[in-house]
């Protein structure tokens, strides 16, 4: 198979920080959210 | 156990073992047997990756992390996604270009001989030894808690891993690891559901999440900047991003995982699973952990988790000593309960005095646990009970989970969860068995010792080398469940030379002009450089997340230095 067949999805790793940056701002206000 | 979880156990290693030895179909040549003729889809692999990194001290030990420590062991993981994308973007392609069946024979085909050898026979040294580890940790735990035979233990995870592995080499591996993620994900959701049930009645799971956080236990994420904590945001998404480029771009455990994928796409896509999951996943499994922390402020729990020291001091002069401390421990216990459900209780307006009184009884509670901690210390001599991880003694973190689900869980569950801990080490240790037998066939025997034998010969060594390693990890693992201190050197070995070996791919990738001699004194250089950062003094204390990143930095200057002094090879076609 060829490599330049097969480009880089760029879509799908923009997808993969957007989902990281929620999941670590979902981490931060769990903390927040429950901090007494 | 009961009759019910032993039949559990029994059926899911059964099951195992029959949906591995059948995956024979296309194993007739090297090819089937080693890379599955590169046609599995990227879910399968996607699952199997995931398996493989997940093994039964991750889940243990992560469990017990967010009991004692809370959630902050996530960050660890932060790096994780990047590093996912760099790798499909760059290694990837790379491999799938040059046909390999591992990421050392690339080496040889951009460097030469003698880097490809030093990387091979580093990965096989690390590896072996590392083997034996990931199944001697839950079985040394397992047979204290559940009071097994160890030796027995050891042979219960190992061979019938060794077995599957050996005659359905990496499609067993794959489509039992399918299966052994499911167990994973399926048992942990089973004791979260039976957690959050088992909350006192007038404790709603909001309130249980308000005590854990006075407790300081949902502290996910930590903004400050320091090279002597381990977790953090900084260490985990730098630091972290070099170990997880590392293992899984440079290690012949994950590397073959994802050479099986049909295409270079679903190879990528494979990775790409875990980029999406693993940090969710992971705070599930730390969740568990705080869960069951909340769980031990209604019920009491045993003042030390790690049970195996309880006779020694029983047959000790301090026995005495040693139970007026479980007294003490069992009243402050009782005023910690009190003082946990009063926090549960509070309004918003009367929570933060709810809190400060709770965390004085918390203290306490810590405090009764550290003096019985230094009894055992002073009674058995073991020094590990001299650390601690967040205010739980260090060796009694990894027996919390296991503690707790043989001894509150219902019955059929118990089986189910420890089915789970063996999932997990079992899938860790077939990806291991497996890549181990094909860097030994590959790189070693095939390359070194006879190189012009048939496709068949080639197939029947894999399969004999892939028992042999089974053996050897068995035999390492009975040594090992042995030596604590063994277990740290295996560990360590590890971070010496993981962040030097992506150093040299890094040499491979980005600088045209690195020789094979400079890559293979770079390694040599990153590693002692490595070496020196974590045995001198003045630098002892930085966190071993930086140690790769400083790993690459030696290989890259010290390589790059090198190549300019030495003559290039002739490009090769790869």
């Amino acid at each position: 198979m060829s490599v330049d067949s097969d480009p880089p999805a760029t879509r799908m790793y923009a997808l993969v920080v957007v989902c990281e940056v929620l999941a670590i701002a979902a981490l931060w206000l769990l903390g927040r959210a429950f901090s007494v | 156990m009961r009759i019910l979880d032993w039949l559990v156990v029994g059926v899911y290693l059964t099951w195992m073992i029959w949906d591995g030895v059948r995956r024979t179909a296309d194993s007739d040549k090297v090819e089937g047997y080693l890379l599955a003729n590169r046609s599995l889809p990227w879910w399968a692999v996607g699952l199997s990756v995931m398996a493989t990194q997940l093994s039964a001290i991750t889940l243990v030990g992560a469990t017990g992390q967010g009991y004692a420590d809370g959630m902050r062991f996530v960050q660890f993981y932060f790096g994780l996604p990047i590093a996912m994308i760099i790798l499909s973007l760059t290694l990837v392609p790379f491999f799938y270009r040059a046909r390999v069946y591992t990421a050392y024979e690339y080496l040889e085909r951009r460097f030469d001989l003698k880097t490809r050898t030093l990387a091979s026979v580093l990965f096989l040294c690390s590896r072996g030894l590392s083997c034996g580890v990931i199944i001697a940790a839950p079985a040394v735990i397992l047979s204290i808690v559940l009071g097994w035979n160890l030796t027995l233990t050891i042979l219960a995870i190992g061979l019938p891993t060794a077995i599957y592995t050996m005659v359905g080499g990496v499609q067993a591996v794959t489509w039992t690891d399918v299966k052994q993620m499911v167990v994973i994900v399926v048992g942990l959701l089973a004791v979260i559901i039976a957690l959050i049930v088992g909350l006192p009645a007038d404790v709603s799971f909001a309130n249980a999440l308000h005590v854990a956080g006075a407790a300081g236990r949902l502290n996910p994420v930590d903004f400050r900047f320091d090279w002597s904590q381990t977790y953090t945001f900084w260490s985990g998404l730098l630091g972290g991003l070099f170990l997880m480029l590392s293992y899984f771009g440079c290690d012949q455990s994950q590397v073959q995982r994802y050479l099986t994928a049909k295409s270079v796409q679903e190879g990528r896509d494979s990775l790409m699973m875990s980029a999406f999951v693993k940090i969710p996943l992971q705070a599930m499994v730390l969740l568990t952990g705080v869960l069951v922390f909340v769980f031990y402020l209604f019920q009491q729990p045993p003042m030390l988790f790690n049970r195996v020291h309880a006779e020694r001091i029983a047959g000790s002069d301090r026995a005495g000593e040693y139970q007026r401390l479980e007294n003490e421990f069992e009243t402050a216990f009782a005023a910690r309960r009190s003082a946990a459900a009063a926090l549960a209780d509070a309004a918003a307006a009367t929570r933060a005095d709810a809190a400060a009184a709770f965390r004085t009884r918390d203290a306490e509670v810590s405090a009764i646990r550290e003096r019985a901690a230094q009894l055992v210390r002073e009674v058995t001599g073991d020094d590990r009970y001299r650390d601690r991880t967040g205010d739980t003694p260090a060796p009694d973190v990894n027996y919390v989970f296991p503690t707790f689900v043989t001894t509150r869980l219902p019955s059929g569950l118990v089986g189910l969860i420890i089915a789970a801990i063996f999932a997990a080490a079992m899938s860790s240790i077939a990806a291991e068995l497996n890549s181990l037998a094909t860097s030994s066939v590959i790189d070693v025997y095939r390359r070194l010792l006879k190189p012009d034998a048939t496709d068949e010969h080639y197939l029947n060594v894999s399969k004999l080398l892939t028992g042999f390693w089974g053996i050897v990890s068995c035999v390492v693992a009975m040594y090992a469940a042995g030596l604590g201190s063994l277990i740290e050197v295996v560990n360590r070995f590890g971070s010496f030379f993981y962040g030097s070996l992506l150093g040299v791919f890094v040499l491979a990738l980005g600088f045209r002009r690195a020789t094979g001699t400079g890559a293979f004194v770079g390694l040599l250089a990153g590693m002692a450089l490595v070496a020196a950062v974590a045995l001198h003094p003045s630098t002892r204390g930085i966190s071993f997340l930086w140690h790769n990143p400083i790993g690459v930095i030696g290989v890259v200057v010290v390589g790059s230095l090198v190549s300019l002094m030495t003559k290039p090879a002739p490009v090769r076609a790869a």
